[in-house]
């Protein structure tokens, strides 16, 4: 009986070690980019923001396969101007407003593929965190803006802002929140506007890509 | 049949151990997260929205057939090949695919621009690190104790400013140290706790440079050795205090000041007698 004993009691105690380790060393990467990615979603919980997208850039060096630091800037961008317009009131005019009147032209760029147009019309750093891209070697920075690019001018794109309509717009500063919504109520969505250089330009586009976005 | 029954046990708890641990962590709370794809473009932020895009514009009744056949071919492409903005090449080769697409007009107009974004984005980065030291260069210069610990504990902030920000928080203790109020109804000051060095003595039983130490229970120690009484004859003078006790003189320079100093676990004896 003694001796079963020291067996089950061995056997814990090595599960639970093989537990510990398994954990700490998990699928999604070292326990360096866990820690920093966990640090990061604290400061959005904080809302320290900048802090937050400097965590994940730090987890992405740590392990550069890492997909949640993707996620994590993308989100922490969102959270940033949600947090930013809370309490802000509607715009005069509503669709009207000059920061709805330039999504509407934005929307056009994106329809014609006016690549030029485009880049005028967005404030770069901002709507690529939005889409999860991080600022580190130019060969993935490049295709990361490619499928940014590639996303927001596809055909699913275009149908899909076609079945939304303009269902408010807030301004506080210089952000601005366009606020969407399809007729049949099938979907919702918001974009994100900040005032650069005398013009509003689209710094998130759109919230639904983000985890956690609008549906 | 007790080992064979031991054996047994300690392999379910293994499997159970090693099951359990092989599960991803997820810091992400978000049943969206759970559900990325299995391909590693499908699992890419953008390709994901894609295919979501997709969903939500075919729940719409209102988009044409024509459309919806683009939306399909397009998740096609995008599935088979990953996110990139060329129109839909009927290339098996993804290759041969993309560099059709890059020798073409389109493709050139859009590859200058994504240089172009590439370049302006960079650029933005600089800036907005910038803005980031900036913030953290008024967190160094700030008379709040909260915003110079939390910039300590930011592991992103430059070496400089961290030793800023530590003697920010030096200085912030020693002028709360001088507005002391006095202890004793004699006028007597309490020095905080903390840790001090003496810098001058006229008393043989303290030389110049002994550490002391003001415990929060009363008790205080000089070079690791504790006294129960705590001296309360002392005035603060700049960068510490100074004890007079008849005809000796001991100046102490503070050297760090803390909420919590637990006693020595040395022997107390009495210094004063």
């Amino acid at each position: 009986m003694k001796r079963f004993s020291l067996y089950l009691v061995s056997a814990i105690i090595l599960s639970a070690f093989l537990f510990t380790l398994t954990c700490g060393t998990g699928r999604n990467g070292g326990s360096a980019d866990n820690y920093y990615i966990q640090s990061g979603m604290n400061k959005i919980a904080e809302k320290k923001y900048d802090d937050a997208v400097r965590y994940f850039y730090k987890a992405a060096e740590a392990d550069n396969g890492d997909r949640r630091a993707s996620y994590g800037v993308a989100r922490a961008t969102l959270e940033k101007y949600r947090n930013l317009l809370a309490g802000a009131g509607p715009a005069a005019g509503g669709a009207n407003s000059p920061a709805g009147k330039a999504y509407a032209d934005f929307v056009k760029l994106l329809d014609k593929k006016n690549w030029k147009g485009i880049i005028g019309t967005v404030s770069t750093l901002s709507v690529l965190h939005g889409s999860g891209a991080i600022v580190a070697d130019d060969a993935s920075l490049r295709t990361n803006i490619d499928a940014y690019l590639g996303l927001i001018t596809s055909a699913a794109m275009n149908a899909y802002l076609k079945t939304l309509t303009v269902e408010g717009v807030r301004v506080k500063g210089d952000v601005a929140g366009v606020y969407l919504k399809a007729a049949d109520g099938s979907a919702s969505d918001e974009v994100y506007l900040v005032f650069r250089k005398g013009s509003w330009k689209v710094a998130l586009f759109p919230g639904s890509i983000v985890t956690g976005g609008a549906k | 049949m007790k080992k064979m029954i031991s054996f047994m046990m300690f392999a379910c708890v293994m499997m159970l151990a090693v099951s359990a641990g092989s599960q991803d962590y997820n810091p992400f709370d978000d049943k969206a997260m759970k559900e990325i794809g299995r391909t590693t473009h499908e699992s890419n932020i953008v390709s994901r929205a894609l295919l979501k895009l997709s969903d939500l514009a075919d729940r719409n009744k209102n988009i044409t057939p024509d459309q919806r056949t683009m939306i399909e071919t397009e998740k096609k492409v995008f599935k088979d090949t990953g996110p990139r903005p060329y129109p839909n090449v009927k290339f098996d080769d993804r290759t041969l695919a993309q560099r059709a697409f890059d020798n073409s007009p389109e493709g050139k107009e859009i590859n200058a621009m994504v240089d172009k974004l590439l370049g302006i984005a960079k650029e933005e980065k600089k800036t907005e690190d910038t803005a980031y030291r900036r913030e953290q260069e008024k967190l160094a210069a700030s008379k709040d104790p909260k915003d110079l610990e939390e910039l300590k504990n930011n592991p992103f902030i430059s070496q400089d400013l961290r030793v800023k920000a530590d003697k920010g928080l030096e200085g912030i203790a020693r002028e709360a140290f001088l507005k002391l109020p006095p202890r004793e109804s004699n006028g007597c000051w309490a020095p905080p706790l903390g840790k001090y060095v003496c810098t001058y003595s006229t008393n043989v039983y303290v030389p110049t440079g002994a550490v002391a130490v003001i415990y929060d229970n009363g008790y205080f120690s000089i070079d690791g050795v504790s006294y129960p009484d705590q001296p309360c004859t002392c005035s603060p003078i700049e960068g510490g205090y100074e004890y007079k006790s008849g005809s000796y003189l001991i100046k102490w320079k503070y050297l760090y000041e803390t909420d919590y100093m637990p006693q020595s676990p040395r022997r107390p004896r009495s210094f004063f007698r």
